[in-house]
Order: C-alpha cells, then structure tokens, then sequence
C-alpha cells in the first residue's frame, strides 16, 4: 500500500470512529496525568503540588484533544474548506450574479440532462432482450410502402416467412409472430390482454428463458401437435394468479377455448406491445401457402460469425428470388433487413436528432453565457487581485482562490440542475403515452448527468481560471491607480460581445424550432376530425373466433343483441359499431371496380374497409353526402350493399354518380362483389396528420369480424356510461371481455400524444435558451455600464441628454443582438429542414414564425438592456467622476 | 525554557520515538516521554503533551501500532510498539541523520576557523 493510501486509510478509520477514537485518547491522556502524579509524589511533592505539576509537564488536555483532532483531520481538506467558505461568502456579496449562475448551470444542465435521458433511454441504451445485440427484423417492402433502410417494413405472408426460413443461413431462430388480443375469462372479470401468435422459435431469437415451466418451443406451432398451449407474461402472472408456480400445466379459457399453460416467461419481456399472453402460431391449412395476407413480423438472430451486411445481402437475395417465382401473386415485393432495436426505434429518430441537437445547443449556451458572467466578474475585480498580488499573495493561491469560487459555483449550479433534471423527467415520464416505444423505462442517466456536470464544471474552470492567468501580466501600476484600465475593459467588452452574439443565434434556432412545432400543433387541433368527438364513448370487444367463427352471423347477432340493450340505457342518445375507430388505424383491402378493366396486379386500387351498423354515421355525425346509409334491411340474406367515402367517390367516379356501381374487394377470403348505396363524409382514418384515402364501409351482417367498437354517444360527460354499458353487454355474455375502453375526445388527444411531447420538450429547451439569451445581455450589458460609468458621468456633464445616454446603451445591445439573430436566422434555415418531418401544415421555412421568433428576441434583448440602460442614463455625473 | 534545554523539531522527536519503542519495546505515552527525557539526562525537557501528535504522525504512516494493556499500576492504558515498517524507517532515518549531522558538524567547523 503505498503511503499515501496508508495515512488515507488511517484518516478515513478515524474520521469514522472518531467519537470512540476522541475517547480514547481522553483515557489516554486521563492515565498519562495519573502516572505523572504518581512519579510528581514519589519525589515527595504534595498531591497538589503533584497534580499542578503533572498538567504543567503534560500541556493543557483540551489543548492536546483539540492538536490531536486536528492532526488526526483533513490538512489539506480543512484548506479546501477555508477556500469554499470564502468563496461562499464572496459569492454571497453578490447575490445577482451568484443566482444568475447558478440558474444558468441549473438550467443547462438540468434541461439537458432530461432530454437526454429521454433520448438516451429510446434510442442509445440496448433492448432489454438477451440477444439485442444480433436481433434483425426482416420484412416485405413494396413500392410506394415502406422504406428498406429505415426499418419501417411492412408486415409479411406466412409463404414468405417459410421461403425465408428455409433458405436463410445468415441469421437463425428466424421466427414469426402476429399480435393479438386474448379473452382471458373465469377466475375474476373477463379480460382482453394483448399478446402474440409467435412460431416455434420465437423466445428462443429472443433468448429469453421461462421463470417457470418451459417456453413455446417448435414443436408447439406444428399442425397436428397439441397447439392449445400457452406461456404467460411474469406481470399477467403476478396480477391475475398471485404469482402461483401451480399455474404451470393448468387450463386457462382463452377465446373461449381451453389452453394449458405452459410457463411463464422471465421479468420484463413484453415484446411485442406489452404483450402478456404468447399461443403458438398454427399454419393451418391455406394459411401456410397464403401470399397476399401480410401478417406477420419476422424476427431471427444475426449468426455470431455473420455480419448485418452479409445477412442484408442474403436475404434481400432470398426476396428476389421469392418474387421472380410468385410475380403473379406478389409483384415488386423485396425483403429488408434491419435490427430489430432500429425498427422500434424508427419513427422516433428525426425528433431525437433535433432534441439532440436542442441539447447541444443549450448546453452550448449556458457555458458562453457562464464564460461572460465570469469574465465580466473577474474584469470587476481586478483591483482586487492586483491589489492581493501587491500584498505578497502568490499567483498560484490566486488560481486556487478562483478555481475554488469556480467549482462552488458550478456546484451549486449542478444541484439546482439535478433537481430541474429530475422533475422534468418526472414530468416527462407522466406524459407517457402507450405510443412511445420503451418508454416505461424512463429515468435520469447517471452517465448523462455526469457528462453534462463535467462539461459545465470544465467551463466553469475555464473560464474562472481565464482572469487568473491573464492578471498575472496585469501592470500592477496601472490597475492600482486607474482602476480598470480603459483599453482592458473595451477588449473584454469586445469577448463579452462575442460571447453574447451566438447565444442569441442558438436561442433564435431553438424557438424556431420550437415555434414551428407549435404551430404544427396548433393547426393540427383544428383539422375537423370527419366526425363529432364531443360526449362519445369507445368500448372494443374481440369476439373469439372459436365462440364466434370469422364471417359467421352468429357473432353480428350477439353485437345486435348488445346494441340494443345499450340503446335502451337512460342517458345514451344514439349507439353505432364499427370494426376500427376513425384516427386508429384499421385494415385495408385491394378492390376492382365492376365494368372497368382489370389494371395489373401491381397497380390495384386499395381502400380501407370497414364493417359498420345503420347507426354508426348518425352516432359519429359524419355526414351522409349522396344516397342512404345501411339499414336494418341490409343482412346476411339481402344483396350485398356498400357505403364509400368522398374521397373514394372523388377519386374513381369524379363526373359520375357512384350510387348503383358494383366493387369488387379482394383480400379478405373470396373476393367480394358490393353495390354502392350512399357516400358519407371523410373521417381521418390514421391520425389528424394523415391524408384520408379511399374507405368502403359494409354493414356488419354482411362482413361480420372479431373486433368491433361500440360507439356511444351520451347526453353528458361519456365515462360516466361505463358502467350501465359494461353492464348492458355482460347481459348479453357474461364471458364478454371489454377493451380499449376510450373517449373519442381521448382518442383524438392520444392521437398527439408524441407530437404534444415533442413539443412541450422543445419548448422547455426554447424557453431556457430564451431566459439564457436574456441573462446574457442583461450580464452584458449591465457590465458593459458599470465599466463605462465615467465616461457616461462625462457625457452627461457635458451636456448629454439623458436619453442619449440611455439609446447609446440600448443601441450597443440591440447591435449585439440584432447580429446573433441574424446569423441565427441563417443558421436555422439550414436546420430546421431536419424538423419537415414533424411539421404538419407549415414549412420548416415559415415565415411567420421567424419573424415571430426574430421580433420576440429582439423585444426580449430591449427589455434585458433596459434596467442597466436607466442605471446609466441616471449617472449622477458628479459621483460617476470621484467613481474610480 | 531554561538554559541547556533544547527545543526539539518535529521530526526528530519522531525519530527519538521510534528509537525509544526499538530500543524498549512497547510503551505507553508517558513512558515514552520519561524515556526520552531521562535518555537526554533532562537535557530535552519536552511538554510531554507533544508526544501525542508524533504519535498520531506514527501511527497514521504504520510505522507504529497501538493496542489497548495493563500499566505498572493495573490500569488500563495504550502501549505502542514497533511495527517492521517502522524498523526499516528508523534504519533508513537514522542513517540520514547521521549523515547530516555529520555534514553540519563539518560545516561548523569550518565556520569556526574561518
């Protein structure tokens, strides 16, 4: 152990025994009087005598406690505590600036922290699957659909995932799944938990283990073999059966039927979207063949010895192939290959590069912003420092002195940050929304804490060491006599200047930014939805398919049964169904038009479809523009009838009438042959942001499906029908299970979610950076004058008018940063092309925004420059002259 | 302090501690301090007090070790002793000591005839 750890050690022991240690040494030193008084005695001295005696010989023992404790301190630590507390008292006399500080450390660094954490926690930390590292997503890209490199694939046909399998080398455990939803009935309410359809191999690419029992292996998934088996999710098996290891081999009703359980799988996996329920994915019959059902994700394991390239390459190989033999069934398809982390993290990327950038910008900004304030200080003081220097104070205790009030500053500014950093990601973190990918795992980083703390730590040493350095070669002389030089203070006016200047551009860049997100926000709160959100209530039922077989009446026959009885609850105004919300998503379906000629397969016309009842458009209130809707007359045995929207109308029977021409749909079963009756108003099918494509509507006696959605309108408030809704359909099964329970007017607000959180932390940022901007050129300025006091003294003396003084100050400022907004203008034009992406409705150019942003900085910079521009303008010019 | 006193520095009186707990064995504080002062003959008449921050110094670098025994009187006291390290340090010390003593002699004397 080398010495130096060896006194460490020691001091540590005692600095932590050091109660019992202080005692000690008071025995010790009780005992030495003792035999003091006992030698003082032998000598035949009184017993006073011998006591006074002993404690003359031995020194004072509070004395001896008090050296004893101090040698046995922190020397050099009880020196650092001197500087601290020095530095603490000067920071202290100047309480502005210490506060200004430390709120722009805090806030760079806080704000910086949270977003990172947030990127960090969505784009940089790994999957929290075994295999991360090698797990690819393969899928189908189509033309016009999707993009190869970017991971955004498309799903892919059960033929494709087999041709894939057999053929790939490059990656292994390549393996399918679909999600899906899952009644889980008996044992407690019924429950619908999302979940997955996975092939035989998928657990193991994902190279998670079971906590109990065993995982869904491949010879789960074969046609013929016992498919009825189940692995459930660790958090369904601590909720719903009290994490009871007896579970493993009993029989759970699933989608009413019987399913044995076959484990449960290690904490944590949820994939895919939070699933809690995995079955085995069955390929009976046609399903196995099946090219034009795109179904599936496939996901494998990238070979140990292969590279992602390699695997891109020979998969992409494979999907030529696939298409030259099937070029009738599935022309132009390619096959992709990302990682899987990539695919997940793909829609995300562009707002995390900007929020990126936001960043580095802030933290860019509160460092100038700290280099000016320290600068401005240490050119105030430095008849201070000539002044110590003069007194004998060495150069190297100058540095210590100020390095010292550095790192308190940047403490202090560092505390503050952590606790701006932590609340914002609590905040962050409560507005989680289920759309964002790994969210759930939100939380400060240490590692971006620290890196923040120690670029602001640096800065703070730089730059508080920068007047260190520099006045040792200051002419003790001159500084002593005329205070700050004259020439000194412009040169430090002139970096003050240029620190002040980018400040304004980053900030002009960052509300730009964070302006042309607003306004994509505010813009898309005013698209019109297609329908009327007010008092709606969204209930989802999945009608398995086992108790209700796809295309069979009987399952539309129960959901009439439902509708009625929730008609006939007091407060409910009107009740409708449909297959797939407006704003969510839902299928979609090739078509042909009766009488037309075939177009290539490629070239098909495509349009979203939908099952609906007569009173799905009169609940939503989306308009009936041509024709009728359904009614009660459109079933099973009438002549198939369809609704289409007007964009469909528009697009493919522009000068004609639709009403009477037969289309044909072809990708769900048998191609199916409709009569168009009516044509209803748009709805925004996939979000507010999203164009409206074609949509065809059947009633649901004649395209009955496993998901529907009671729509609900209400007289009032929708939640509060819940429960007499709830009701009114277990009357009907009690078994029914009910999801996704949800306002319209929370739909369409979910429905933003991600866009409201891209802008709330872009605003957070653009916010700070504005406070920034305005620190600095109050810092700026408020030096600026203080310097020039004399001259300003002067002025007036001579015959300036106040105002002069006070626009000659303002002038200067506005300079400034007039200069930083230009350039930032410039800057911003090149960067917010980054932002096209997330902007809806306005152009990464817009410039009512930049003149907005420009207009509000400047203001800002005039009101900033203000107070210190009144203090000039009312020098008294008689004490401004004795100043100095 | 009287004529034929000498004040002492730090680090001799380490080096005079070391000396005594290798030449006697383990001590308590004030057995040290009578050492060094009947060695001296009286000469280093110390505020016994100061042994205590050598003995911080010692104890702190491991050159000695302290342990908790029975006085002459049956009481409890803390007896330090030497520790190998401490040995090797007093070696090492020593030398150095005679060494520069030596030299300072020289000089003295220089001086004197000069």
């Amino acid at each position: 152990m080398a010495g130096w750890m060896r006194i460490l050690a020691a001091k540590i022991r005692w600095w932590v025994l050091r109660r019992r240690e202080e005692d000690e040494f008071a025995r010790e030193l009780e005992e030495h009087l003792a035999l003091l008084v006992e030698e003082n005695m032998s000598r035949g001295m009184s017993p006073d005598e011998a006591r006074r005696m002993a404690h003359v010989r031995l020194g004072g023992t509070t004395q001896l406690r008090e050296i004893h404790r101090e040698q046995h301190g922190w020397l050099a630590a009880e020196t650092v505590y001197r500087d601290v507390s020095y530095a603490l008292r000067t920071l202290r006399k100047t309480p502005a600036f210490t506060l200004v500080c430390v709120l722009t450390l805090g806030l760079g660094i806080g704000a910086s922290t949270a977003i990172f954490s947030v990127v960090n926690c969505v784009l940089l930390r790994p999957l929290p699957y075994p295999n991360h590292e090698r797990l690819v997503r393969i899928g189908e890209v189509h033309p016009g659909n999707g993009c190869g490199l970017c991971g955004n694939f498309g799903n892919a046909t059960y033929a494709n995932f087999n041709d894939v399998e057999r053929a790939a080398a490059t990656v292994q455990n390549i393996s399918a799944f679909r999600e899906w939803s899952f009644n889980l009935t008996g044992g407690g309410d019924p429950e619908q938990v999302p979940g997955a359809l996975v092939s035989g191999k998928f657990f193991a690419a994902l190279g998670s283990r079971p906590v109990a029992g065993r995982m869904i292996t491949p010879e789960d998934d074969a046609p013929g073999a016992d498919n009825h088996v189940t692995v459930l999710s660790y958090a369904l098996w601590q909720r719903r059966f009290g994490a009871d290891r007896g579970i493993v081999g009993k029989t759970l009703r699933i989608n009413a039927e019987d399913y044995r359980v076959l484990g449960v799988m290690e904490r944590g996996l949820d994939y895919p979207e939070k699933s809690e329920v995995w079955c085995p994915l069955v390929p009976h019959g046609e399903f196995r063949n099946n090219r034009r059902a795109h179904l599936l994700t496939i996901i494998a394991d990238l070979r140990t010895d292969r590279t992602m390239a390699t695997a891109q390459a020979e998969i992409s190989a494979i999907g030529d192939r696939i298409e030259k033999q099937n070029a009738n069934e599935d022309p132009d398809m390619a096959l992709g290959t990302v990682s899987l982390k990539k695919s997940l993290v793909a829609p995300m990327q562009p707002a995390l590069v900007v929020l990126a950038f936001a960043v580095a910008l802030l933290l860019m900004m509160a460092c100038a912003n700290l280099a000016n304030l320290l600068l401005a200080r240490a050119a105030a003081r430095e008849r201070e420092f000539a002044l110590r220097t003069a007194l004998g104070a060495g150069r190297l205790r100058l540095v210590r002195q100020l390095l010292t009030e550095s790192f308190v500053l940047a403490t202090l500014g560092a505390l503050v940050g952590f606790g701006i950093a932590a609340w914002s990601v609590q905040l962050i973190a409560t507005l989680d929304s289920q759309d964002l990918p790994r969210f759930s795992e939100l939380s400060i980083d240490w590692r971006v804490l620290g890196f923040t703390l120690l670029v602001s730590w640096l800065s703070a040493m730089a730059f508080g060491l920068a007047p260190a350095l520099s006045g040792a070669k200051t002419d003790l002389n001159v500084s002593l006599k005329e205070g700050v030089g004259a020439s000194r203070g412009a040169n430090r006016r002139g970096a003050s200047r240029a620190l002040i200047v980018p400040q304004f551009a980053l900030a002009l860049v960052l509300l730009v930014g964070a302006g042309l997100l607003g306004n994509s926000f505010i813009r898309l709160l005013r698209v019109n939805p297609g329908f009327n959100p007010t008092n709606l209530l969204a209930v989802q039922l999945f009608f398995s398919p086992t108790e209700y077989p796809e295309r069979d009446v009987k399952g539309a026959i129960v959901l009439q049964q439902m509708l009625e009885n929730v008609r006939s609850i007091p407060g409910v105004r009107s009740v409708g169904m449909v297959t797939a919300l407006p704003i969510t998503g839902g299928a979609s379906t090739d078509f042909a038009i009766e009488g037309r000629p075939l177009p290539q397969a490629k070239d098909e016309p495509s349009a979203d479809i939908r099952s609906a009842d007569p009173a799905y458009f009169r609940t939503m209130g989306i308009p009936l523009l041509v024709g009728r809707e359904f009614t009660e007359a459109d079933n099973a045995m009438t002549r198939r009838v369809m609704v289409i929207n007007e964009t469909m109308a528009r697009e493919y029977w522009p000068n004609e009438s639709p009403i009477g021409q037969h289309v044909t749909m072809k990708d769900w079963g048998p191609p199916l042959t409709g009569e168009i009756v009516g044509v209803v108003g748009d709805v925004k099918t996939n979000g507010l942001d999203e164009a409206v494509g074609p949509m065809i509507y059947w009633p649901h006696f004649q395209f009955p499906e496993l998901f529907n959605t009671i729509v609900v309108r209400g007289d009032g408030e929708p939640a509060q029908l819940l429960p007499t809704v709830k009701a009114a359909i277990w009357a009907v099964n009690k078994n029914q299970a009910i999801s996704k329970i949800e306002t319209m007017e929370g739909v369409l607000s979910e429905s933003l979610a991600r866009r409201r959180l891209y802008m709330i932390l872009l605003g957070i940022f653009a916010g700070a950076a504005l406070l920034l901007a305005g620190v600095g050129i109050y810092g700026m300025v408020s030096y600026s004058v203080s310097q020039r006091i004399r001259e300003m003294g002067i002025r007036i003396a001579v015959g300036a008018e106040r105002g002069d003084v006070l626009w000659l100050v303002l002038d200067q400022a506005a300079r400034v940063a007039l200069l930083g907004i230009v350039i930032g203008i410039a800057a911003a034009l090149g960067l917010t092309r980054l932002m096209t992406s997330l902007l809806f409705g306005v152009s990464a150019t817009d410039p009512v925004t930049f003149v907005g942003v420009a207009s509000l900085l400047t203001l800002m910079a005039l009101c900033a420059s203000f107070l210190p521009a009144r203090r000039a303008m009312r020098v008294d010019p008689m004490v401004a002259l004795r100043h100095e | 302090m009287a004529e034929g006193r000498s004040e002492i520095l730090q680090g001799t009186l380490d080096l005079m501690v070391l000396k005594t707990l290798a030449a006697m064995g383990p001590l308590h504080g004030y057995g040290i301090a009578r050492r060094i002062e009947q060695i001296s003959q009286e000469a280093l008449q110390i505020n016994q007090g100061t042994i205590y921050a050598s003995l911080v110094r010692l104890l702190e670098r491991g050159w000695i070790s302290g342990a908790w025994g029975a006085s002459e009187n049956k009481r409890k006291a803390k007896f330090y002793s030497i520790t190998r390290s401490g040995r090797k340090r007093l070696a090492a010390e020593a030398e150095n000591w005679e060494r520069i003593s030596g030299v300072i002699g020289r000089v003295l004397r220089i001086a004197e005839r000069g």
